[in-house]
């Protein structure tokens, strides 16, 4: 019987949370227009979570192009097709790991402390004054914040895909005796399908599209997750752990939808 | 005027507003007063629509906060400030963005930078915090918090202000601090209030009425004279601070959940 009424209250409060999230960023969306109001605030959030994870995220996305291309480029070296790891490496951190490393670290760091953030404000009744006083929590703090992190994924996404392409440069020019620039030369061909509507290659621009819908989750998810916390540090502690599990999900599922999409 | 009609709120089962009844006049200083836990808390953030009630209703000002869209409420929330137990100011923002906040989200307000900063000035004059004002609230004591809460409140002008536990966690003189302020604004101002305490000196100092509340309701009502004469064994107890003795008292007292 307390496992039929958790699994009844873990669906009710799951159903109920996915609405929510989705109506706050729709919410948010709908208050983009109101930027300019915001201007110093969205400076100041595209500071905290583009320019401060930056150098995380540089480093890993070296280390994704080293290990990425160490592993590949050996298997490819028992066939013979070792020249066709920058091919390998170009494509998939465009189309894949970039958005998706870069979705990763912005979720652990950026929307984890925007879960903390705004937890803590509403268990410290913060939110409270703030809607009693007729302001519009969503205008003064939820719009920044998913606007900063929309603009920057996508940009720590294209930073990743830069430093990663380079990390696996080294390693195909070191352990597979690959020059630069043939290397970079193959990347850039690897990379040269043009997107019909746009003058991007179509998997730069697959890949950082994906990053501006990670973005977008990750701070919906974090926002409406420090929203909706009660129950003092604990309850701030399960907020902060319930955006950062739910958008690693989220990230993967809209990942591969965008795939089977634009990859049919 | 305020006026809350038979209303009745439960959490998880647990009912914490029964058949509440409450008037509160214009200009008046109403004081509600009961233990920890009782819910009288739960009764100001109904009346400002932070919690909507399961029945009953909930008038300001004619307006009934229970039905209103949220454009009403919003104009509703205009007339009130609402000073917080713990003062509620933003972390993030110094004490004197914090006190231009409402005027600076608000568009009815309508005032220019040079205006903001000078009423902002004002009234943290009023709460003796002029200095403190590019201060951050973690560098200020629980007192000055309160006070710097109260600034916020007052500034956008309120008709009503609602003051949740003002004297909690304070000491003795910062009480009377708090005490002397809530009176100044009345005299200054000539604000209606509801004052939730269970700070005695405090109820009787500001308080042109009283009510003290039990089980859900406001079981004795009156001037501060006529609740300090009350007969009520359960009044009388809570006036003298007898302790409780057992578990089974406090749950019957409606404190243990």
């Amino acid at each position: 019987m307390d496992i039929l009424r958790f699994g009844v209250r873990f669906i009710s409060d799951s159903v109920h949370g996915a609405g929510y999230t989705t109506r706050l960023c729709f919410a948010a969306i709908g208050r983009f227009h109101r930027v300019l109001r915001r201007f110093k605030m969205v400076l100041e959030q595209m500071y905290v979570c583009g320019i401060k994870p930056l150098p995380v995220v540089v480093i890993v996305g070296i280390f994704t192009g080293i290990i990425l291309a160490y592993q590949t480029g050996l298997e490819l070296d028992r066939f013979g097709q070792r020249e066709k790891i920058a091919d390998i490496i170009g494509i998939v951190l465009a189309r894949e790991m970039g958005p998706f490393i870069t979705g990763l670290i912005l979720t652990a760091s950026v929307g984890a402390a925007m879960a903390a953030e705004l937890g803590t404000m509403k268990v410290s009744e913060e939110i409270d004054a703030i809607e009693v006083m007729s302001i519009d929590p969503i205008d003064l703090l939820v719009m920044p914040r998913v606007l900063a992190l929309t603009i920057m994924c996508p940009l720590l996404a294209f930073v990743v895909d830069i430093v990663g392409i380079l990390g696996g440069g080294f390693i195909s020019e070191s352990q597979l005796q690959i020059p630069w620039t043939l290397y970079l030369r193959q990347v850039a061909e690897s990379l040269e399908t043009p997107a019909k509507t746009l003058p991007l290659p179509k998997d730069l621009f697959t890949g950082l599209l994906k990053a501006v819908v990670f973005g977008l989750t990750i701070a919906s998810v974090g926002c409406s997750a420090g929203l909706r916390a009660s129950g003092g540090a604990l309850g701030v502690g399960r907020a902060t752990r319930g955006a950062v599990v739910i958008a690693f999900t989220l990230l993967i599922i809209f990942g591969y939808y965008m795939t089977w999409f634009f990859y049919p | 005027m305020i006026t809350l009609e038979k209303v009745n709120k439960a959490f998880a089962g647990r009912r914490v507003l029964v058949d509440y009844d409450l008037q509160v006049n214009d200009g008046e200083t109403f004081v509600i007063i009961g233990p920890s836990g009782i819910g009288k808390s739960v009764t100001l953030k109904h009346i400002v629509g932070l919690l909507q009630p399961d029945s009953g209703s909930i008038r300001v000002d004619g307006v009934d906060v229970t039905k209103a869209s949220a454009n009403e409420l919003r104009e509703v929330r205009k007339k009130i400030g609402f000073l917080f137990q713990g003062g509620a100011l933003i972390n993030w923002m110094t004490v004197g963005e914090n006190v231009a906040l409402p005027l600076r989200e608000n568009r009815a307000h309508r005032m220019k930078e040079a205006e903001i900063q000078a009423t902002c000035r004002e009234k943290l004059s009023l709460v003796n915090m002029a200095s403190e004002a590019n201060k951050y609230p973690d560098a200020i004591s629980g007192g000055m918090r309160k006070r710097a809460a109260l600034a916020r409140v007052l500034v956008a002008n309120p008709g009503i202000v609602l003051y949740d536990e003002p004297t909690a966690g304070l000491d003795p003189r910062m009480s009377s601090t708090i005490c002397n302020l809530i009176n100044d604004v009345k005299r200054q101002f000539g604000v209606t209030a509801i004052v939730v305490t269970h700070d005695l000196p405090l109820a009787y100092a500001v308080g042109d009425r009283m009510g003290m509340m039990h089980l859900g309701k406001l079981i004795e009502v009156g001037t501060p004279a006529e609740v300090r004469a009350s007969k009520n064994p359960i009044v009388r107890d809570f006036l003298e601070g007898r302790p409780i003795q057992s578990v089974e008292e406090e749950s019957k007292l409606g404190l243990a959940p």
